[in-house]
């Protein structure tokens, strides 16, 4: 009995060595699967990221970029202590581009700002211009030849944020308005948590005061959990003013490009990464690819839809609200409207990661 | 003498069966997951083989290289010429559109007839950069709404504006109508004034015919050689107008050389009401035909169109389709994958943004090889995308 006993442990044994044997096997490679495709959606989002960063290009050359809160001395921080300040009305005033459109001169300029020519071009290539212009950030322009640092996170609630909510009834249930449209609850509406607005006819004003305004105009930037820590973007803009080298990350470094960055950008910053040790195992894991994109002042196409002339004598140049284009017809509003932010010329993808980024 | 008390014929038969019954279920198991581990590996390598594919086909979006091989002695099919004019990485130089005014001339002179890639030379601060061209004219005399012609025109001796008709008809000639549609701001118009002389100054390969009002038919008229047929509007189009229901494509290595390359693809409305590819008007037809024709690729798994991989490995292949639709750039990507044991098939369509053809005309030098926008070396910074000298 006890050979019998013995070989059946044997059996057993060994049956249940395979099984696990397999089991780990399988194991492990779906463990090395996930870790592959990881990769694959670190390349992704580096992708993305590119859109997000010509987005921002588009968007600063009519609303300027971020002054309030940049350390001058290292732009490379970035928005890591920026703390907005809604009573600064200078912060976004509007602007005519990265190149002036009204004047060629170098933007992003408010009317007030005083000019700054762009160097004229000496040869054809946008890099054979001359030398920067100005190398700091301490000024009202994004600065030349100098990398800027983007963390992206998506905040709790955005500064000026507007309520998606469409259910608000336009139209006064009461008297004296009793079915007028539009005298109530205009539309858009901020963000319910910020703010107890329940505006009125007779009080238009209800419910807000200047607290509650300031607090929906600064918002929360408290990251969401899990948004942060992902992706970011730096740009370096060449001295002719409109193309930028864009350099899109994902991966944990917020954007730094070295330990140095990261000392020069003080203890919150190094709070981030523990150590050098510990930056560089991150920096090391990440994805970046790296873009030269070109910004230009052309927002949309003058096309028929804009200047029609269908029948000979019904010529017409078409208003501001038929600028979305015929709703019944296959133009979309979105591929026909204005942007108001420019459009990105042309993206080129660099083989090699450039020295300065 | 002993005797020892064997099994009784029940005890042994409901032991064989229940040892049968162990062994059997030891060796399903065993086979499960023997089978699950097979699986696994057959979906890891597939996933594995769908990742390089997509990497392959990402890389084509950014580099372009199934289209222009920048590497010396690698195929560049579209830096010929088609009917006199050129394809997309035609060198501005080959296509004679270079800049002749020489260094004392200030470089906003509306004589700089080559072409200016300094984003201060587009700026719209610069009246250069302004059309000038007449939005209601018709291809037939339907000049009561204005001369426009002695504003602008690209005959210098009519006009003082002579700048961006240069412009436009440089840029097609060199690279046809997916370039001039990447090239030209998003609000730029195809179309310039000529004068009514022989020969007119209208694009290479392009009808000579000037309308009575000075602007070149070819740009304008429906049906022609620039204009989808469709609309009704015989007038001066741009980039979203001229795509509405056809599309400026990218060629492929399927292109047929016969062919114009610099035309327009007609697919959807156009292949209804033109005809689009040959007389079909089927709609898989045109879309098959437009596919093969605009399909740009490299070989992933084969050498020379031999496989090169395991035969019982899935093959996966690649394929990027560029075009403008309705204005928009499009980079449309789709990866493949063929099972040799099934014949299942696994498409991933996907679009992207990425280097466009400036872009990639940017990262190649003029003859052959890549080009660094950094490098000290002049002639390492020499792309496709400018030139300095004829």
């Amino acid at each position: 009995m006890k050979t019998r006993g013995g070989t059946v442990l044997i059996l057993v044994s060994a049956i249940s060595a395979l099984l696990v044997a397999m089991s780990l096997a399988f194991l492990t490679r779906v463990r090395s699967d996930v870790e592959e495709g990881a990769l694959q959606l670190q390349l992704a989002q580096a992708r993305v990221t590119l859109v997000a960063a010509c987005q921002y290009i588009q968007e600063a050359s009519r609303i300027g970029w971020d002054i309030n809160g940049w350390d001058t001395a290292f732009p490379s921080r970035g928005t890591l202590d920026r703390t907005p300040n809604p009573g600064i009305s200078s912060e976004h005033p509007e602007a005519f581009g990265w190149i002036d459109v009204r004047d060629g001169t170098m933007g992003p300029r408010i009317t007030t700002m005083p000019t700054t020519a762009i160097l004229t071009p000496t040869g054809s290539r946008p890099q054979d211009e001359p030398e920067p212009v100005q190398t700091s950030s301490g000024s009202w322009r994004f600065p030349i030849g100098v990398p800027v640092r983007f963390d992206l996170y998506v905040p709790q609630i955005t500064p000026y944020a507007i309520s998606q909510r469409a259910g608000y009834n336009p139209v006064s249930t009461a008297a004296p308005d009793l079915g007028r449209a539009y005298l109530r609850f205009p539309d858009p509406q901020p963000v319910s948590r910020l703010n107890n607005w329940a505006g009125t006819t007779t009080d238009p004003a209800a419910g807000v005061n200047a607290t509650e305004f300031a607090r929906w105009a600064q918002g929360d930037l408290t990251p969401r959990q899990g948004t942060s820590g992902r992706t970011w973007f730096r740009l370096v803009r060449e001295p002719s003013g409109a193309v930028f080298t864009v350099t899109c990350g994902a991966g944990g470094s917020r954007g730094f490009k070295n330990w140095d960055e990261v000392r020069a950008a003080g203890a919150e910053a190094q709070a981030l990464f523990n150590n050098e040790t510990d930056f560089n195992a991150i920096a090391m894991s990440e994805t970046r690819l790296w873009y030269r994109v070109e910004w230009s002042a052309a927002t949309t196409v003058i096309d028929m839809n804009y200047l029609r002339e269908h029948e000979e004598f019904s010529f017409r140049v078409s208003t501001p609200t038929f600028i979305g284009g015929d709703p019944d017809r296959n133009y979309s509003g979105q591929q026909m409207a204005p942007n108001m932010g420019g459009t990105i010329q042309w993206i080129q993808r660099l083989r090699h990661e450039p020295a300065v980024w | 003498m002993t005797t020892t008390r064997a099994f009784t014929l029940i005890e042994l038969m409901i032991a064989v069966t229940l040892g049968g019954m162990v062994l059997y279920t030891a060796f399903a198991a065993i086979r499960v997951a023997s089978n699950a581990l097979t699986i696994s590996q057959r979906m890891a390598t597939e996933n594995s083989l769908l990742r390089i594919g997509l990497e392959a086909a990402v890389d084509e979006a950014d580099f372009w290289i199934g289209s222009d091989d920048p590497e010396p002695g690698r195929p560049k099919p579209l830096r010929a010429f088609d009917a006199g004019g050129g394809r997309p990485f035609t060198d501005f130089r080959d296509a004679g559109f270079c800049d002749t005014a020489g260094s004392t001339t200030p470089w906003n002179n509306e004589n700089r007839m080559g072409w200016s890639s300094s984003p201060l030379a587009w700026s719209p601060s610069d009246p250069r950069t302004w059309c000038r061209a007449n939005v209601a004219e018709e291809h037939s005399p339907r000049s009561f709404w204005g001369n426009f012609s002695i504003y602008s025109n690209i005959e210098s001796s009519r006009a003082w504006h002579t700048w961006y008709p240069s412009q436009v008809r440089g840029i097609v000639d060199t690279m046809g109508f997916y370039g001039l549609f990447e090239y030209l701001p998003s609000n730029g118009f195809a179309v310039y004034h000529a004068p009514r002389v022989n020969p007119p100054k209208t694009p290479k390969g392009a009808s000579t015919t000037i309308s009575y009002g000075g602007m070149v038919q070819a740009l304008t008229a429906n049906g022609t050689w620039l204009c989808p047929t469709d609309g009704g509007d015989n007038t001066m189009k741009g980039r979203i107008r001229n795509t509405n229901g056809s599309r400026y494509y990218l060629p492929g290595k399927n292109f047929a050389a016969a062919v114009d390359s610099r035309r327009l693809a007609k697919i959807g409305y156009e292949a209804r009401s033109a005809g689009g590819y040959g007389t079909t008007s089927d709609t898989h037809q045109v879309l098959t035909a437009f596919l093969n024709e605009t399909r740009s690729n490299q070989e992933l798994m084969r050498s020379n169109g031999i496989l090169v991989s395991p035969t019982h490995w899935p093959e996966v292949t690649y394929r990027v389709h560029r075009f403008i639709e309705r204005g928009h750039p499009v980079t449309l990507c789709v990866v493949e994958l063929t099972s040799p044991l099934t014949g299942a098939q696994i498409a991933l369509p996907f679009t992207t943004v990425g280097t466009t053809l400036r872009g990639a005309r940017q990262q190649r030098k003029p003859t052959s090889g890549w080009a660094d926008p950094f490098s000290s070396e002049p002639t390492d910074r020499a792309t496709l995308d400018y030139v300095d000298t004829p």
